[in-house]
């Protein structure tokens, strides 16, 4: 790569650090979470928040309506996308009744599913209730996608519910996420095929990360070799115009930076982005391990707005002031310590650190 | 798969119109357009004005090449390992192993109930269901 294309990216990046710096004093709520249900009818080896069938469900309906009133009052909600999700978010009880009344106190929302479980009629009620965006995971091909998440016929349950949702020609952006590991990664030239036969929107590609129940598997983590090949297999895409996009996660260095997504590094837990857990708790990105100093009220007792403006400091400084070999990096300026879901809280390291990998 | 009309990398984009210009103009940083609005954080947007001419780089070789290069050739962390640092402390994994590694001598997805615990009392959904975990309750 030219080394102009580097100066130019490293102009793009120390602005970004300039805005990193002017976010954590002034914040600016863009994703605001709702983890419905720790329920589902899927049971991923790799999920983050390690839900399975029969966990039980978050606040009730008329405790998240209250969030939303809150946050209507006190934020601008044309620039805020309520993303849904959970578990299965569909498991929710009232699940209709409260994303209809977001929609009709003007929110836009999405959310993120197995799409097992949308039927023709449940797409058409994902329509009625103003749904604008959607993510439906699928992690391989069929026997992979089945065997790694839990459910036999899964995957064709799956294919058919994003067949429905395209069928009602009635969504902004409909999504396939898929999470790769060691062994599913040789699926993936395959895997593009199939989707790219579909009318989807974006296909978002993303490595399994060391959280949740994914840590009861390393033989499944990601080689370095493997995530070489993720990255350039994603670049490859794009350059030919194909939507394909790396997640938020992790500072690419300037080979991949800005290559394999629409955006350069930031992580905006806290300050793009807070959640509402299950029990109520209010915080940041759901992915950060849920430890008693991240959380920073709770919905039953704390305002979700006053929490936000008042509290969330926790977010509000780099988490490279927490890491001694971060703090002696090159690229510290614009990685900033990396994203807060991967962090080690306890060893003060970072988990995922491209490092010597990619850069 | 839909097709983007505009250029998505940023190489691509900066051969359109110049690596320099980009750089002058910089990373434009605002609320996400509703369209890109999925997950992530706000997309980088570039204000495709030619302020300057496409400049090649005069000394390509560099010290920035030095510096931002490719990663050395001995790993600092060793042989190839994963990229996540150590293993989690425990060791027995257990027999739920097999579930998610290589496929299981038994390709029938029924063996790997016991993973799962026992099937639920009732069975709404068909067979499937009865193998891994309660029928799904649409709870709306």
């Amino acid at each position: 790569m030219p080394v102009d294309i580097y100066e130019a990216k490293k102009v793009y990046l120390d602005n970004k650090a300039e805005e990193r710096a002017r976010l954590f004093k002034e914040p600016d709520l863009i994703y605001l979470f709702f983890e419905l249900t720790r329920s589902c009818n899927e049971k991923c080896f790799h999920c983050g928040s390690s839900c399975a069938p029969g966990l039980g469900h978050g606040p009730d309906k008329e405790a998240f309506k209250s969030v939303l009133r809150d946050v209507k009052e006190h934020f601008d909600i044309r620039k805020l996308q309520l993303c849904i999700t959970g578990g299965e978010p569909l498991l929710y009880p009232g699940f209709a009744d409260l994303l209809g009344y977001a929609n009709d106190m003007g929110f836009r929302w999405g959310m993120t599913t197995n799409a097992t479980l949308i039927t023709k009629d449940v797409a058409k009620m994902l329509e009625d209730t103003g749904m604008g965006t959607v993510s439906v995971s699928i992690d391989g091909l069929r026997d992979t996608h089945d065997r790694q998440r839990g459910l036999k016929g899964g995957y064709d349950k799956a294919m058919q519910g994003i067949e429905n949702l395209i069928a009602r020609k009635a969504f902004r952006h409909i999504q396939v996420t898929t999470v790769v590991n060691h062994k599913n990664i040789g699926e993936l030239d395959e895997l593009y095929k199939i989707l790219d036969a579909i009318d989807l929107d974006s296909w978002r590609v993303i490595g399994i990360e060391p959280m949740g129940r994914a840590l009861d598997y390393p033989d499944m983590l990601l080689t370095p070799d493997d995530q070489r090949y993720l990255f350039n297999f994603i670049r490859e895409k794009r350059e030919q115009g194909i939507p394909v996009n790396y997640g938020c996660s992790h500072f690419l260095g300037l080979e991949y930076e800005r290559e394999v997504r629409d955006w350069f590094f930031y992580c905006g837990a806290g300050t793009h982005t807070a959640a509402i857990r299950i029990n109520g708790d209010i915080t940041a990105c759901l992915d950060i391990e849920d430890r008693p100093e991240f959380v920073q009220g709770n919905i039953a007792k704390d305002k979700f707005s006053d929490v936000w403006f008042n509290r969330f400091q926790v977010y509000r400084k780099p988490l490279s002031s927490l890491c001694e070999d971060c703090k002696k990096c090159e690229w510290e300026k614009w990685c900033a310590g990396g994203s807060r879901h991967s962090f080690d809280y306890d060893g003060c390291r970072q988990r995922v650190c491209f490092k010597d990998i990619l850069f | 798969m839909k097709r983007s009309k505009k250029p998505l990398t940023f190489t691509a984009i900066a051969a359109g119109i110049g690596a320099l210009s980009l750089a002058v103009e910089g990373c434009v940083y605002g609320p996400p357009p509703p369209e890109t609005n999925v997950y992530g954080p706000p997309p980088d947007y570039t204000r495709e004005v030619e302020t300057l001419p496409f400049k090649p780089s005069e000394n390509p070789d560099g010290p920035e090449v030095v510096v931002y290069g490719p990663a050395p050739d001995i790993p600092v962390d060793g042989p190839e390992t994963d990229v996540y640092g150590p293993p989690p402390d425990y060791t027995n994994d257990g027999p739920e192993v097999g579930v998610y590694g290589p496929p299981p001598d038994e390709t029938v997805m029924g063996t790997e109930a016991n993973v799962y615990g026992p099937p639920p009392e009732s069975n709404v959904d068909g067979p499937e269901e009865d193998v891994y975990g309660p029928p799904a309750d649409l709870g709306w």
